[in-house]
């Protein structure tokens, strides 16, 4: 690895999982503010993040089973969003279930609806 | 409020203190990579960073136990078991850290003998208070442990956090013994002192945050319980199951077998996923409460927290974290740079919040808010980030010519040292840090006042009423 490529894949890396993080702020964000514009917004950052583990895969010198764990990772960073914001509706919702006799302590304050459109 | 309420703000009080020590004496190391010769022969660099990184160990332990002997009589609805051993426990500790800080700064280091280790400086990193002191360590730790199982087991019931929180403290504790082995083989000694920084750092100290953290969105955002402990159950499994052996990337070059590279950077690789998942949970109790709670530090903090940990541990991390890469940028100031986010965000924001959560109770008023809290709050952070910037770009100049081209060689390093890009680095980090230092000024200001004019309203208005 020369020098060069050694701070240039490192950046790569970094921006890689920033990008994963992006993916997932937004998503999260489309549904918490009901604005689906940001939708695109965070496709576009999956779609960028696609694209650099691709020139990770292409064009740095890492080992080709580090480069196999990193577009696997890339599958992984699409499932986390979707995935958990349905466990955590799901959860709520059972609780939610679970009290429904009793008054709601924040009334308004529940994310019952939000994650339909997820 | 309970008498452990009142140790707990105690330990708070104590933890806040150590963390302004730890910024004097940062800000103090960050002044020696500018002039090498400051104070020389007389307070050496060597003690300055000891004496930053062990406050750094223990402000957050402090905290730790501050925020569990605030939480623990709520949880289990009656004073905590034997509160009367953990308030002198207390005051042994404070005296133990303060004798240990007068003799770094005033003796700092002696001959190469077993009155050393015992009583001076056990020469290990991050652990170097000598031998009588990690027995005194241990001893409050026991003693800790004693206050939250025997509270447990009195309860009438015992909930999933406090069972975790329970199974967590056997490996805080035990773990913390690997602080006195003394071996001659360094490979070896590396090997296992790496199970009590790492381990503690990244295994044992995130489950007990993640408990803390359960604790506090339940008194902070009145979160279901069910929820909180379905989350926990989750993430300490993604949290211990990629953390555990993470713990490789800390034997790649340490002279353990090969495979450790595989294995390390493997787990390594995976630890920013669950921190992935933590960002979207902040988002969605940051959804469901509006952006809004009553008392908005506390809130603040908590969010900061999820982010920083995504940020300071995820991407800073991943950036070096693969054995080709770290190769290169090991021991760098782009492990610093690494360092200080991931602490910041993992663990200090977080205690951050539970020492706003506890002065909204003892100040007796509903809700807090400030000018103060967001000045600090975006000083600290700007300082921080500003701070990471410059041991980034110091580290990775670093890596670049004293590593990569350079060979790692004696004459690489000196020569590093009159690189521009360093030099202003380091610069840099100096400026940040008394911007951080400022923060903390601000931070210290608003929690001693915060909330209590407010208080003295509260309680002027029933003398009011009643005239």
């Amino acid at each position: 690895m020369t020098p060069h490529l050694l701070i240039a894949t490192a950046l790569m890396l970094g921006v890689y999982v920033m990008l994963a993080g992006s993916w997932g702020l937004l998503y999260s964000l489309a549904i918490v503010l009901g604005r689906p514009a940001l939708r695109p917004a965070a496709w576009l950052c999956y779609a960028l993040h696609l694209g650099l583990m691709l020139a990770i895969v292409i064009a740095t010198p890492l080992g080709p089973w580090w480069k196999l764990l990193i577009a696997a990772s890339s599958a992984a960073y699409l499932a986390i969003p979707p995935i958990v914001w349905r466990y955590l509706n799901r959860i709520h919702r059972s609780e939610e279930k679970t009290h429904d006799s009793r008054p709601a302590r924040r009334p308004g304050r529940t994310l019952a609806g939000l994650g339909r459109g997820a | 409020m309970y008498r452990s309420q009142r140790l707990a703000l105690r330990y708070l009080a104590a933890a806040m203190v150590l963390f302004g020590v730890m910024v004097v004496f940062g800000v103090l190391s960050a002044a020696y990579y500018i002039d090498p010769t400051l104070m020389l022969n007389t307070f050496n660099f060597n003690t300055s960073k000891i004496l930053h990184i062990d406050t750094l160990i223990l402000w957050h332990l402090l905290g730790f136990f501050g925020a569990v002997y605030w939480f623990l009589p709520i949880e289990t609805g009656r004073e905590v078991e034997g509160i009367a051993v953990g308030e002198w426990m207390f005051w042994i500790l404070c005296a133990v850290i303060v004798v240990v800080a007068v003799v770094f700064i005033f003796v700092q280091y002696g001959p190469a003998t077993d009155f050393t280790l015992w009583f001076i400086n056990q020469g290990r990193k991050y652990v170097e208070a000598p031998r009588w002191a990690a027995i005194a360590v241990v001893i409050v730790a026991a003693v800790f442990a004693y206050n939250v199982v025997a509270s447990a087991l009195k309860a009438a019931s015992r909930s999933g956090i406090l069972i975790v929180l329970i199974l967590d403290l056997i490996p805080l504790l035990v773990l913390y013994l690997d602080a006195f082995p003394a071996m001659p083989n360094m490979s070896q000694d590396l090997f296992w002192w790496w199970w009590l920084v790492h381990l503690w750092v990244e295994a044992t100290w995130e489950v007990l945050i993640g408990c803390i953290m359960a604790w506090t969105l339940m008194g902070l955002l009145g979160a279901s319980r069910r929820v909180v402990e379905s989350w926990l159950y989750v993430e300490v499994a993604l949290v211990l199951g990629t953390g555990i052996l993470g713990l490789g990337h800390h034997y790649f070059w340490i002279g353990t077998p090969r495979y450790w590279l595989g294995v390390g950077g493997f787990f390594s690789a995976l630890e920013p996923l669950p921190l992935l998942g933590m960002v979207i949970h902040a988002i969605y109790d940051a959804g469901t409460h509006r952006m809004q709670a009553g008392n908005r530090p506390a809130f603040y903090w908590m969010l900061a927290e999820a982010f920083g940990n995504f940020l300071g541990a995820g991407v800073w991390g991943f950036m070096m974290t693969l054995p080709q890469i770290n190769l290169y940028s090991h021991g760098t100031q782009w492990t610093a740079s690494h360092a200080h986010f991931a602490f910041w965000g993992a663990y200090s924001c977080g205690i951050f919040a539970v020492v706003y959560l506890a002065l909204e109770k003892r100040r007796q008023c509903t809700g807090l808010d400030s000018r103060a809290w967001k000045w600090s709050f975006a000083i600290l952070n700007l300082g921080l980030l500003g701070m990471v910037g410059a041991l980034l770009v110091a580290g990775m100049d670093q890596a670049f010519f004293e590593r990569a081209q350079g060979g790692s060689t004696w004459s690489a390093f000196t020569a590093l040292q009159h690189r521009p890009w360093y030099i202003e680095g380091m610069w840099s980090r100096f400026g940040f840090g008394l911007l951080f230092a400022v923060g903390y000024i601000v931070l210290m200001y608003d929690m001693l006042s915060i909330g209590k004019s407010r208080a003295a309203q509260t309680a002027g208005e029933p003398r009011e009423a009643a005239a």
